[in-house]
């Protein structure tokens, strides 16, 4: 009896999947497959940081590699500057983030608003640094002569906090929500400020989710401030660590013309595999704690009548 | 009033200070205190800390300066370096090289001319370098940057895999001709190991380059590749020991040339130089250290101790050996004794002479020497008799090219032989080299930076392809000159010009 009891619903099911069953097991085949095809790489990565060296160079990268050794780990956790760079990492990622969204949130706010005096003289001004860049040297001469952000946290941080690009798309977003809310709150007596941090900003978590998604990752991913304007090496977030390990790989190239024999230490491939699972860490977990707000739509029903 | 009383005093030792600096030629008593920023390429060494705290250790009492190494990456290092002395920052030694950007640097007059700071606070650094070397590393007759390094001239090696050699039965490799039939018989014999690579992107370091350098010691096929630095490759080219006349590979075709192009691309088509050369990212040490390349052509003109090791891990029954085709005498080889690397001292730079005088320190003694170049003793090297060191940990490799390097101070590693420590002292020892007619020329392309350009991005773009033997050289020539001959007419006058002026003064 309790086996039936369990086969019944399962039958019902299928039956009211009906004619679908073979699209739907086919979406789910190709969907396996090409979420493997894209984990291969992550895989090949991760496994290879733990295969012995000689079994790297003779026979390639593979799938289950003949060796396994921690060497790669232990090299690059033996310096402990990768320990340093990881806080720089996450300091300037975490108060970056949160700095660069609730500049640019806000900022869009304001733009979005129909009342706004000189909106579109603003929105333009916004626009138009997307179209030309300021040049490297005048920049650098800003940063580093002017404001004096030379080797300062600070230079990783405030050059990315407004993005035109991504204050557009809230625009976009913040347009989509309907004024109804904010003039029913402005009746209740709610200032410009508690409108925006009670009522918009909630409604607009899917928007402002994407938008912390991508600042994160730009700040996590960034190494050229930090090489442009970092010069203590106890500053340096995890990225220039990766740039300078690539780069010495690279190094014969740039002074193969010299014909000296020059001592650079080459990394082996299981440090550099090692030192990319290690950099890749922390910020694959942003995703799954994001996701949620995606799929959420939440201003449906916010509006009644 | 204990704050006047104190200020006064701070007053008085500040001005005593002055007066005492001020009144001391040398620095026999401490010189007041000054941080030191060097812009260095490469990573920055796990036990960079612990040397440079050593080294401050040292020179406070007297010296008293902080240092600040900043270690910029390689695949960077043109642009931060560059960015750094345009943008007028704080930077008192900055490295560069010819390679690099220096005569572009020059031309803008972004370093500082070091003659006469060399003449008064450079004993030392002066006395470690031959004086051939500051002669003839000069921009317009000043000494711009300290020359680091040890060859006065150069060339390169075949390393080979001596147990396949001998396991086949062949003896030591004596000629071009030997080499190739040793390259077709591993072919045969071991199908699973590629008979020679190299890097990919190496214009002037391939088959035919190396080929036609050898030739090097046979006057009546003498070619010399990029007269006065211009190009890689041999599309510009001089003619006999000490050509002064530029010739273009269109106008004036040249048999030695043309067989070596010719020659690699037969062995490329017969499988002897790696197929995938053009995209494989290994360097061609790498790839030979795995043990499935039979031979490459190295920097180094001995076998380095560090490649025969790592070449066992993979490869146990491994043996290196190298093959350099090369006369050794005096007089029979030139040389424009020009070094690789420098250190420069920017001009807005605020401690020019506490620069000069502690790189002046750090080459005054062997012991502070081989602090600066190996790390510190018993932690980082051993020292093994005068001239000759054993690295002990992977913490501090040597990367004394970027700051002290000198040919007197520097020491061999101990695993070489006394055989290949001869061989690369003949290298090293300016009385067996003559001096070339252009050695002290240096070609100043501002009028015609347009074409030199293009001719670069040519030369880069098909050369590479045409020395490895994987494109055929007559089609792909033919290319070059549609797209590079104007260009290259155009330099080959500014650069005639220039060598026939500089000739004319030297007399």
């Amino acid at each position: 009896m309790l086996v039936q009891r369990n086969i019944r619903p399962k039958r019902r099911m299928i039956r009211s999947a009906g004619k679908d069953a073979p699209f739907s097991a086919f979406v789910y085949v190709f969907v396996t497959l090409f979420a493997l095809m894209c984990l291969l790489p992550f895989w090949l990565m991760f496994i290879n940081s733990f295969a012995k060296e000689s079994v790297i160079a003779r026979d390639g990268f593979t799938l289950f590699p003949k060796a396994y050794s921690a060497y790669a780990y232990q090299f690059l956790f033996q310096n402990t500057r990768v320990f340093s760079n990881y806080r720089v990492s996450i300091l300037v990622t975490v108060l970056g983030t949160c700095a660069a969204v609730t500049v640019t949130s806000m900022f869009a706010y304001a733009l979005s608003n129909k009342k706004m005096r000189y909106g579109n003289a603003i929105s333009f001004m916004t626009y138009f640094t997307m179209l030309l860049g300021s040049g490297l040297v005048g920049f650098y001469i800003l940063m580093v002569n002017w404001l004096h952000l030379k080797d300062s946290l600070l230079a990783m941080i405030l050059p990315y906090l407004m993005n035109p690009f991504f204050v557009f798309v809230l625009v976009a977003f913040y347009r989509g929500i309907p004024y109804e809310l904010n003039e029913a709150a402005t009746i209740d007596g709610a200032n410009d400020a508690l409108i925006f941090f009670k009522i918009i900003l909630p409604v607009a978590m899917p928007s402002i989710a994407t938008v912390t998604l991508f600042f994160a990752l730009q700040y996590w991913n960034d190494y050229f401030l930090a090489l442009l304007f970092i010069d203590d090496y106890k500053l340096y977030p995890l990225q220039m660590m990766i740039r300078t390990l690539i780069s010495n790989l690279n190094a014969q190239q740039f002074i193969s013309g010299s014909r000296t024999a020059y001592a650079i230490q080459i990394p082996t491939y299981g440090v550099q595999l090692a030192t990319v699972c290690v950099t890749v860490g922390p910020i694959v977990l942003l995703y799954p704690l994001l996701q949620k707000h995606f799929v959420k739509g939440l201003t449906i029903g916010a509006v009644k009548g | 009033m204990f704050l006047f009383k104190k200020l006064g005093t701070l007053a008085l030792a500040v001005l005593l200070m002055v007066m005492a600096v001020g009144f001391t030629p040398a620095y026999a008593e401490q010189l007041s205190p000054v941080e030191l920023k060097i812009m260095v390429p490469g990573d920055r060494p796990a036990d960079m800390d612990a040397v440079l705290a050593e080294i401050e250790r040292l020179e406070k009492p007297t010296l008293n300066v902080s240092i600040n190494l900043v270690f910029v990456p390689w695949s960077d290092l043109g642009s931060k370096t560059q960015l750094a002395l345009l943008s007028g920052e704080d930077v008192d030694l900055i490295f560069d090289a010819p390679w690099l950007h220096m005569d572009q640097m020059f031309s803008q007059g972004m370093y500082e001319q070091l003659d006469g700071f060399i003449d008064t606070y450079g004993p030392n650094l002066k006395a470690m370098r031959p004086q051939s070397m500051w002669e003839a590393n000069t921009w317009d007759g000043q000494i711009i940057g300290i020359p680091l390094g040890t060859t006065v001239g150069g060339t390169r090696a075949y390393h080979l895999r001596k147990d396949l050699r001998e396991a086949l039965g062949i003896a030591p490799i004596q000629t071009h001709q030997d080499l190739v039939d040793y390259l077709y018989k591993v072919k045969e014999a071991y199908p699973d190991i590629v008979p020679y690579s190299m890097d990919k992107n190496a214009t002037d370091n391939n088959w035919s380059s190396w080929w036609i350098e050898q030739h090097n010691s046979d006057p009546a096929t003498i070619v010399n590749h990029s007269p006065g630095g211009v190009g890689m490759t041999f599309l510009f080219y001089t003619e006999g020991k000490d050509g002064t006349v530029i010739k273009n590979i269109f106008d004036d075709p040249n048999d030695t040339i043309w067989n070596a192009w010719r020659e690699a691309r037969q062995l490329y088509l017969d499988g002897i130089i790696n197929p995938d050369i053009l995209a494989d990212n290994r360097t061609s040490i790498t790839q030979f250290e795995t043990g499935k390349v039979a031979s490459y052509v190295s920097n180094s003109v001995t076998v380095e101790p560090s490649e025969r090791e790592n070449i066992k891990v993979n490869a146990p029954n491994a043996e290196v050996e190298a093959f350099l085709e090369w006369s050794m005498g005096d007089g029979i080889n030139i040389s424009d004794f020009k070094v690789y690397n420098f250190l420069c001292i920017p001009k807005i730079a605020k401690n020019k002479e506490r620069s000069i005088q502690f790189l002046d320190w750090s080459n005054s003694t062997q012991d502070i020497y081989d602090l600066f170049a190996y790390g510190i003793e018993g932690v980082n090297y051993e020292k093994v008799g005068d001239k000759k060191y054993t690295p002990l940990s992977n913490t501090y490799p040597n990367f004394s090219y970027v700051w002290v390097l000198n040919p007197v101070q520097d020491r061999f590693d101990s695993r070489m032989t006394d055989d290949e420590v001869a061989i690369q002292m003949y290298f090293r020892e300016a009385e067996h080299w003559e001096r070339s007619k252009l050695s002290f020329f240096n070609f100043k392309s501002d009028e015609i930076a347009t074409e030199l350009a293009i001719f670069n991005d040519v030369e880069a773009k098909y050369m590479s392809a045409v020395g490895h033997g994987v494109v055929d050289p007559d089609e792909t020539l033919a290319k070059v000159k549609a797209e590079a001959y104007d260009a290259m007419k155009v330099i080959q006058a500014e650069l005639q010009k220039q060598i026939d002026a500089h000739l004319a003064s030297q007399k």
